[in-house]
């Protein structure tokens, strides 16, 4: 996925004219790469144009590859338009040829990874389920497509943990499997788990992009971007500032542990 | 209607079906105690979401016992007084505006409550100045920020007086500043108005905050108790489909490698204080 210089601005109801990207330009080849930016900073605007929803005023995006291109909005309920949950799953693959049986395989495999029960659902209103259950459909029916390239808006949002778990895993899995995807989030503690890349959009321009695991552990530069840090970078920097010694780059409660262990000479 | 004792809600064996035979909750009983803050957290579809929608009768109580701020939730007839005594605000602010001029949005609880105009929107300024959107009255609610979107919906709410706020995952679709626009705008209503808050979350961190927490599970309440007692049994968390917040997390892999010892902090700043303080 290549996006080359790429620019949109939207008029808001008063004429109002905002820059939602702002010479974008980002090559991406596998893995998952996390975007990260303040509501309004262009996060969702760059998905949908990846995606091919949304035209751009100047500039190019290209997507190269044969597999399909996946979009799950940060409101699924707001994407659903099936009567049940099997067909809203199976409709991709359906609209791409393949055979019902086939197809119900993949649904069912594809909910099973996102924790939820074909045989237990298949035939609920995907209208009628929990907002977490809903979010998971959606991320079903977009791994149920084997993507080339996945799109995921605020995917952990709303998620208990034992889904949000299964939703990080599945991200993995699909990236393993050759998939690129694109994770934009808020939270960073989920992208310190998942994400290989991370960028950071501020107003519609990129401000930062590098290896995720660099960026997240750094409280005061993602302070400075307007970004909250992980749990872990926080409670680091506050224990250095208390004057304990915190060697590395902790980003979950186990390495943090472990680092405090190794700067009291503990390891 | 005045308030029972210390008690400004007690439920007592309420349980709910929305398909006869499957139900979602299952004789939940719980007292909270006027101006408390209280964190309810579950795994999706425990009954959380369920239980709160019970206090201001968007679902109807079918078998139990609930009172709120005095009003009994088992009359059809309350339904009026539970909307006023119980304000909610919701996952998506855009899905709660009835206007999409700031003013009006606000002022139309009190209005519909029977509040004149002029009252309406007094009381609407001052729910606004209160969640610090003093001066934002005649601005679109479209080109808000999600934050200040959420603390419209919540100055909407706490325009006609409730004793009582819900909000439902409030935060799960903001960013963190305005998350802690929205807590600082909340934790301000309790402290000021006296409002009891009833807090629904995922966020375990947001959790170890509260008074009290109650922990669903499958539609019943699985345990309840001082954040500090609740959110560091993990067995306990783990059965509900939960974790321990961060700190406790990062304390148990302490405790396992001989550098700490003791009670788990259940916050950051509470395990700064233990390591540093």
């Amino acid at each position: 996925m290549t996006l080359d210089n790429a620019c949109l601005t939207y008029e808001g109801p008063a004429g109002e004219r905002t820059r939602a990207l702002d010479g974008v330009t980002l090559e991406l080849s596998g893995g998952v790469t996390g975007v990260m930016g303040r509501t309004g900073s262009g996060k969702t605007t760059l998905l949908e144009v990846v995606a091919g929803a949304t035209p751009l005023d100047s500039g190019r995006v290209r997507v190269e590859g044969r597999g399909a291109t996946a979009l799950v909005y940060q409101l699924p309920e707001r994407q659903f338009f099936e009567s049940t949950v099997e067909r809203e799953v199976m409709f991709g693959l359906l609209a791409r040829g393949a055979h019902s049986d086939d197809a119900r395989g993949r649904a069912a495999r594809a909910l099973a990874l996102m924790g939820l029960s074909l045989d237990e659902l298949g035939a609920r209103s995907p209208f009628s389920l929990s907002g977490g259950q809903q979010r998971r459909v959606a991320i079903a029916s977009a791994l149920a497509l084997h993507p080339g390239l996945l799109l995921l808006d605020e995917p952990t949002a709303g998620l208990d943990p034992r889904a949000r778990t299964s939703c990080l895993r599945a991200v993995r899995a699909a990236a393993d499997a050759g998939a690129t995807v694109i994770f934009a989030s808020h939270d960073a503690n989920a992208l310190a788990e998942v994400a290989d890349r991370l960028v950071v959009l501020e107003g519609g321009r990129l401000t930062l992009d590098g290896p995720a695991r660099d960026l997240l552990a750094d409280a005061p530069l993602m302070r400075a971007h307007g970004l909250e840090p992980a749990c872990a970078a926080r409670a680091a920097a506050a224990l250095r500032c208390a004057g304990l010694d915190v060697p590395g780059a902790p980003l979950t409660a186990d390495e943090l542990a472990a680092a405090v262990a190794r700067g009291r000479g503990c390891a | 209607m005045g308030r029972t004792g210390e008690k400004i809600v007690e439920a007592r064996g309420v349980s709910h079906a929305y398909v006869p035979g499957r139900p979602t909750l299952q004789e939940v009983s719980l007292d909270v105690a006027p101006g408390e803050l209280v964190a309810i957290v579950g795994e999706n579809g425990s009954g959380k979401t369920t239980l709160v929608r019970h206090l201001n009768a968007l679902v109807p109580l079918q078998a139990g016992e609930l009172v709120v701020a005095g009003i009994s939730a088992d009359d059809p007839t309350h339904v009026w007084e539970l909307r006023r005594a119980c304000g909610m605000v919701f996952q998506n602010p855009e899905n709660q505006f009835v206007s999409s001029v700031v003013g009006e949005d606000v002022a139309f609880g009190p209005a519909n409550f029977g509040a004149g105009e002029k009252d309406a929107r007094l009381a609407a300024a001052r729910a606004l100045a209160d969640v610090g959107l003093a001066g934002f009255e005649r601005r679109d609610v479209h080109t808000l920020s999600g934050g200040q979107q959420q603390r419209v919906a919540l100055a909407g709410a706490l325009a006609s007086g409730p004793d009582v706020l819900v909000l439902d995952e409030a935060t799960s679709m903001i960013d963190p500043q305005g998350r802690d626009e929205l807590v600082r705008a909340v934790l301000r209503a309790r402290s000021e108005r006296g409002t009891t808050i009833l807090w629904v979350t995922h966020d375990m961190e947001l959790a170890a905050r509260a008074d009290r927490v109650f922990v669903m599970r499958a539609g019943e309440v699985a345990a309840s108790g001082a954040p500090k007692d609740v959110l560091v049994d993990r067995a306990l968390l783990e059965g509900a489909g939960l974790e321990p917040p961060f700190a406790v997390r990062a304390w148990e892999g302490l405790v396992a490698r001989g550098v700490a010892s003791g009670p788990a902090p259940v916050t950051v700043e509470g395990l700064v204080s233990a390591l540093c303080g």
